[in-house]
């Protein structure tokens, strides 16, 4: 029986992780953590 | 967190032009590690209890993480959109070398801003006005945006095209442009039983 719960959340890992890695793209790189 | 703008615009457009969120779980990113511990690394740096005591070891540890994450940027260069962040990242870099571990900032772009021409911190700041002795002063932060939108700041000719980059590999990726290509025909013989 598939866990839709588990599935769901390992979905949302590998989505936030990937929004992470841009940001990191962006923020650090562009690095408007410069004040 | 200007540049936050340029993901919320990417994920806006690459909507619109018919491409779906979820497409961006499919993105395979080569040494990712690699750039979450640089952004990691930045975040505490920039924490004020860190900022306060950090001292003359600012710079370094900034350029360091920053090429941490120039590292895993360059190794992903086949995606779409990811040459010209790369490109913005080069323009930025260069200024921060060549500046001694700071960005050169416009003091007419922070009195812009401000109403002051002084870069407004207290403690470790990885940015430095522009003098006379500022080499490649027109890399440097000298645009600033206009006043109404929040989280204002000042900005250089690299962010704009790493904004650009980051648009373009969002709309490209949430479009489904950025998946790995599958083998080329020939290269793998696959024998199904019948």
């Amino acid at each position: 029986m598939i866990d839709w719960e588990t599935h769901r959340m390992s979905r949302y890992k590998d989505l936030a992780l990937r929004l992470a890695v841009v940001a990191a793209f962006v923020l650090v790189l562009a690095a408007p953590l410069r004040w | 967190v200007l540049l936050l703008y340029s993901i919320a615009l990417g994920l806006i457009v690459g909507r619109l032009s018919g491409g779906r969120v979820r497409n961006l779980e499919h993105v395979r990113f080569a040494w990712w590690r690699l750039a979450l511990a640089g952004l990691l690394v930045q975040l505490l740096l920039f924490a004020d209890p860190i900022q306060e005591r950090i001292g003359a070891a600012g710079p370094a540890i900034y350029v360091a993480s920053t090429l941490l994450v120039m590292a895993s940027l360059m190794r992903n260069l086949r995606l779409p959109g990811l040459v010209i962040v790369a490109l913005g990242a080069a323009l930025n870099l260069v200024a921060v070398l060549a500046n001694g571990g700071y960005m050169p900032s416009s003091p007419a772009a922070w009195l812009e801003l401000t109403g002051t021409a002084a870069v407004p911190v207290a403690h470790y700041s990885n940015v430095v006005l522009i003098g006379s002795g500022t080499l490649f002063p027109f890399l440097g932060d000298i645009f600033v945006f206009p006043r109404p939108l929040p989280m204002a700041t000042a900005f250089s000719i690299g962010d704009v095209l790493i904004a650009i980059g980051a648009v373009v590999f969002l709309v490209a990726a949430m479009r489904g442009g950025a998946r790995v290509p599958p083998p080329r025909a020939g290269m793998h013989t696959e024998v199904v039983p019948r």
